[in-house]
This record gives C-alpha cells, structure tokens and sequence, in this order.
C-alpha cells in the first residue's frame, strides 16, 4: 500500500522534526530558568539538539540489532531450514521484496516479529514454539503478516514514535527536578520587577503540565497508532496468500497457547504478532493495549474466508461491520481502489465435500487433508513435558506400547524428545497419585526452606549484621 | 507572451511524467516476467531428480511418469512465446505433477525416503512460488494496462506505440470446465 508507505515516511520524518523542535524548546527553558539570560537559553538549546541528534542516530541505525539482541535471536542459515527459507521466499515474491535475514527466538511460546526500517535491512525473528507449532500455511501467514509491517514501513513508524515517547518521558522526568530543585532558590533571588516574576511563574506552571500530560498522551497516541498497524497487517497479508483462515487459525493457535514469551517486555512488545504478555490479556480491550482484541481480528478473517474473497475492499466491509473500534474503515481508499476488487479464495474445506472433478483441484484436495489429519493427530490434546516439548497424545500411547514391547516393563516409559526425563502418563492413576505425592513433598520442602530463610532475615534484620543480610537473597520460585 | 510559455512548459512536464510512468510500468511488467520465468525453469530442472528418485518405486506407473515427462517437454518447448502459450503450457505440467504426487501417495516406502520428501518440500515450494510471482505479476499487468487504457496516458501509449500485456492463467481446456466456487 503505496499511501500507507509514504504516510510512515513522512510522518517519521515530521515526528523526527517534531521531537528535535520540542527538545531544542525544552533545553532553552530550562536554560533560560537555570540562568536567565542568553547564554543559558544557548547552551540549554545546543544540548538539547546535540542529545536529539545523537539518539536518532543510534536508533536509526541500529534500532533492529538491539531489538534482536534484546530477544537473544540467533541467525538461521538455509541449509538448516529449508522449509522456513522456502515459506520467507514465497513471500518476498508475492510481495516483491528482497529476502529478509532470518532469525529464531529459542523460545516454545509462539510468536514473532520484523524489524527493519526498509525491506532491504529487514530482519525476521520466529520462535521455536512457532515452528513446532503451526503448518505450513499457518506459517505462511504468519510471515506474510510480519513481511507487510516492514513493507509499510510500520517499523519506522514505531521505533520513531518509540524514541519520542522515550524521549518526553526523560524530559517530562527532567523538567519536574529542575522545577523542585534548582528553580526554587532563583525565583526569590530575582531582581527583576513583577512582570518578570509572573512569567516565571507561567513558565513553571506550563512546565509542570507539560511533564505530567506529555507522557500520558504520548502513550495513549503510540497504542492508537499500533493498533491500526496491525490491522493493516493483517489486511495485506490476507491478501498476499490469498488465504485469510490460514492467518486466523495461526492468530487462534498463537493466542490459544498459553506459555510466556519470556524474552519480551513492555517495551519491545508492540512489535510482536500477538501480544506476548498474556496477564495484560485481559485488559486488552483498554485503550491502553498495543494489539487490537485478538477475537475481533480473527473474526474478520473468518468472515472473509466464508465470503470468499480476500481483497482490500472485502476487509474494509467486515471491520466495518465486526471492529468495536468506531473508525469506519481501516484501509485508505487508494489501496483499496488499486489493489484488484475481488481476489478468490478457493474455499478448501468445500472441495473435499464433493468429488474432485480435475486433477488440479486434487492437489488442493491433498492439502486439505494433510491439514485436517495434522488436527486429527492432535485431537486427544498434547501432553507436555516440563522442558516445553509436547507430544500429541496417540504418538504418546503408541511410544508407550513400543517401549513395553522392547523392553518388556510393564508400564512403558516415554522419555521426552527434547529433555529425556520421563513424562508421566496423565491417565494413569497410579502415576498421578506418585506425582502428587512428589509435589506435596516439594512444596514442603520449600515452605521450610522459606521459613527457616525468613527467621534468618528477621535475626539479621535485628542485629544489622551485614555479613548475614547478604546472603538473605530469597530464591524465587516459578 | 509569458503565459502561453508556461502552459506549454506545464504541458510538456505533464507529458514526460505519463511516458516516464507508462514506461516504469512495462519494465515492473518484464521484471515479474522474469520472476516467474525463474520458477519455471527451475521446476523443469527438479522434476529430472524426482522421476529418477521415484522410478525405481514406481514401476507399474510408467504412464503417469510419461506424462510428466511429455508434459514437461512441452512446456519447456512453449517458452518464450508469450505469457498465454506458457500460461497453457505450464498449466498442461501442473497438472500431471498432480495426477503423480496422487499416486504416490499410494506407496507409503516412497513417501518416507528422505530425498523424495526434500524433493517434495522443494516442488511444493516451487509450485507455491510459481503461483505468487504470478499473481504478482498479475497485478503488475493489471496495473500497467489500466494506465494504459485510461485518458490521459492512453494518447501517450497510442503515439508510441504501448501495447497491452497478457494475463498469465494457468488454465488449460481441462482445468476451464471447473465448478464455479461456492461462495456463501
């Protein structure tokens, strides 16, 4: 979407302008309050511009490597996995971008994001849990969807409204000291009449609110903005697979699992295709959410793969009709008028009730029903091993028999692909009740632990004796 | 005297703006060509490996596995001649891929040798990719010839002689009769 594109562009661009605008203002009233007269408004000034340009910079260049080095993403090479490389290539040639750099979080909960500020430097970090996790379509989606934020040039648009909020936040936080310690003592020591007292006092004042509201506003305009971003996302990756339930069921897969990305945080959790701290789930219909309600864009999705059609326009009338958002529609209208009017799907699930008259629709044929047996294999629910590995429950029972019949014990034991501790059977009765039994015991065993700690740290805290509350360091259980 | 300059100025800006774009649309157009052109090129270059892969399996097939040889033949025969006759060519391939891949899966010693499964993995992919650099390329020619149809560009394509682009469909007479899809 070539107008959403040059949007981000110059709206980072504006943005960048903006924020260096507003810095240069703000060092010149502080200077000037520290030492009101020119030289202070000066030096105040070429502070301010000179810690302006220093930061774009930094993050302008190198804002994608300490995002991936925050995640701890390692690098994939194509001969490791050819089917990823394979799935990224078809998607650079359904967008015509060049191939981005590959990389994996080694995490299993699914997840994954793009950074990049053009297609050329673009870099894509998926999970592990992704890959165990999702088919290949689901796969597929996922990329495509990642592919269009860097194609949109949403990245841009983020880590630039990123460093701004940063950036009100330091001097809102800097604005408030300077008003509480170094203004005080001036404002009596001024000799200057009553005019010039007043404008002291207007400037206070507006700084003060300034401090307080910026960051707020800042904030509520930054989740605003992601939130449309990711529908956008969605929108272009629908249209690029031409498969909209392949991206809803990946979304359902992704926000059904309830592991916790642990590399993520606040602030680098905007940039994730799902959100990846599940305890602000809840509250995620707040204005205060990065994502828009996960329900809502798998609906629209759904609703496009049952119309049939996978356009831009198509997606413009279910989030009108499904969105809880009051914007009325999401896709500027020259994307919509550009892109072609109807693009069909063809509706898989359709084909399989009635016979496959050519051969062509055999072969979609086949792909359905490599899916559905992917869900069939995984209907009894997965069982998970304590490492993170799950294994779906018939491979379960049928590991367990084969290591009955190998070795001759008489209930078999299945060792984890990933860790090889033995995983617990969770229909055997016996099994749980020694689980149990195990777990009381370690919950004992910690209770003691705990207290014995505590009475340490209440002996120690008595008798303030550094050497002893060293080692109070309580050990912190997950 | 200075005004008339002007409009012939703004007019003649105005003129090179609408070749320049009608000829930055037909090299996007040739560019996608290519594209997909690699594809095709290479799965006519997989498809040797998998016959040699799978022969000794498969011997009661000979027919199928002629078939994708023919057809394969042909298509590397209608190269070259425009995006219809590849269209149909190509189309005539996949499809025999398809009457192959739904026999193999009838010899489940086949399916889980590991050559034939990467060699699966890269025909998939190579099919996949086949049908979105079409419709890529699909678009790009949408776009060109829209240019080109609407006023004023159409003036400019008619003096120096644009002609549309042809639509890349992997249809054959065969894969024309299909039912309509159902949409609710």
């Amino acid at each position: 979407m070539w107008e959403v594109q040059r949007k981000n562009k110059r709206d980072s661009f504006l943005l960048i302008c903006a924020l260096g605008t507003l810095m240069i203002l703000g060092g010149v009233l502080i200077g000037m309050f520290v030492s009101p007269d020119e030289s202070g408004a000066i030096f105040g000034g070429a502070v301010a511009f000179a810690v302006w340009a220093v930061l774009t910079g930094i993050t302008l260049s190198s804002g994608d490597k300490i995002m991936l080095g925050f995640s701890r993403a390692k690098k994939l090479e194509r001969q490791n996995h050819p089917q990823l490389f394979n799935i990224v290539e078809e998607m650079c040639i359904a967008s015509g971008m060049p191939m981005p750099r590959v990389y994996m979080i080694d995490d299993t909960a699914p997840n994954a994001f793009a950074t990049g500020r053009k297609p050329e430097t673009a870099a894509i970090a998926v999970t592990r849990g992704l890959l165990m996790k999702l088919n290949r379509d689901e796969l597929q989606a996922v990329v495509a969807h990642e592919m269009s934020h860097v194609k949109n040039r949403d990245i841009l648009y983020m880590i630039v409204t990123g460093i701004m909020i940063g950036v009100i936040v330091l001097i809102a936080d800097f604005t408030l000291r300077g008003t509480f310690y170094m203004g005080r003592g001036r404002v009596r020591s001024r000799s200057s009449g009553k005019g010039g007292g007043q404008a002291q006092i207007i400037i206070l004042v507006l700084m003060i609110l300034f401090a307080i509201l910026a960051p707020i506003v800042a904030r509520i305009l930054f989740f605003a903005i992601s939130r449309k971003r990711e529908y956008l996302a969605d929108a272009c990756a629908a249209e690029m697979t031409r498969y909209p339930d392949a991206l809803a069921d990946a979304l359902e897969k992704i926000s059904g699992d309830r592991e916790v990305l642990e590399v993520a945080n606040r602030a680098t959790s905007a940039l994730y295709i799902c959100n990846p701290i599940k305890k602000f789930e809840a509250r995620a219909k707040s204005i205060l959410s990065t994502h828009p309600p996960i329900n809502e864009r798998i609906k629209i999705l759904r609703a496009m793969g049952r119309g049939g059609d996978a356009s831009f326009m198509a997606y413009n009338d279910f989030y009108k009709q499904l969105s809880s958002y009051r914007a009325k529609t999401i896709i500027p209208d020259s994307a919509v008028k550009r892109a072609p009017q109807k693009v069909p799907i063809l509706d898989k699930l359709e084909n399989l009730q009635q016979p496959a008259k050519t051969q062509g629709q055999q072969l979609e044929r086949l792909r359905d029903i490599r899916h559905l047996i992917w869900g069939i294999a995984t209907v009894g629910g997965m069982i998970a091993c304590s490492c993170g590995a799950e294994i779906p429950s018939q491979e379960f029972a049928t590991l367990k028999k084969m290591h009955e019949e190998t070795t001759g014990n008489a209930p078999g034991v299945v060792r984890c692909p990933g860790c090889k501790k033995p995983i617990a059977d969770p229909k055997d009765k016996k099994e749980i009740e020694r689980g149990t039994q195990v777990l009381k015991k370690d919950i004992q065993k910690a209770e003691t632990e705990e207290d014995s700690h505590h009475a340490r740290l209440m002996q120690a805290l008595k008798g303030d004796n550094p050497a002893d509350s060293k080692s109070k360091r309580k050990p912190s259980k997950k | 005297m200075l005004i008339p300059l002007v409009v012939i100025v703004c007019f003649i800006a105005f003129f090179i703006k609408c070749y320049n774009g009608l000829i930055r649309l037909r090299n996007h157009v040739k560019n996608a060509w290519a594209q997909i052109d690699v594809q095709l090129k290479r799965r006519w270059d997989l498809i040797p490996n998998l016959m040699e892969t799978v022969k000794d399996y498969m011997s009661f097939e000979q027919e199928t596995l002629e078939n994708v040889t023919k057809a394969r033949n042909v298509a590397m025969g209608a190269a070259g001649q425009g995006a219809k006759a590849a269209g149909e060519a190509e189309a005539g391939l996949s499809r025999a891929l398809a009457g192959m891949y739904v026999v193999m899966e009838n010899y489940p010693d086949l399916k889980a040798n590991t050559n034939v499964m990467a060699l699966q993995e890269e025909l998939t992919s190579t099919e996949n990719k086949i049908s979105f650099a079409r419709q890529f390329y699909n678009d790009t020619v949408m776009r060109f010839n829209t240019k080109l149809q609407t006023i004023p560009t159409n003036v400019i394509g008619a003096l120096f002689n644009f002609k549309e682009e042809e639509y890349f469909e992997l249809t054959d007479a065969e894969m024309r009769e299909a039912p309509k899809v159902n949409l609710r």
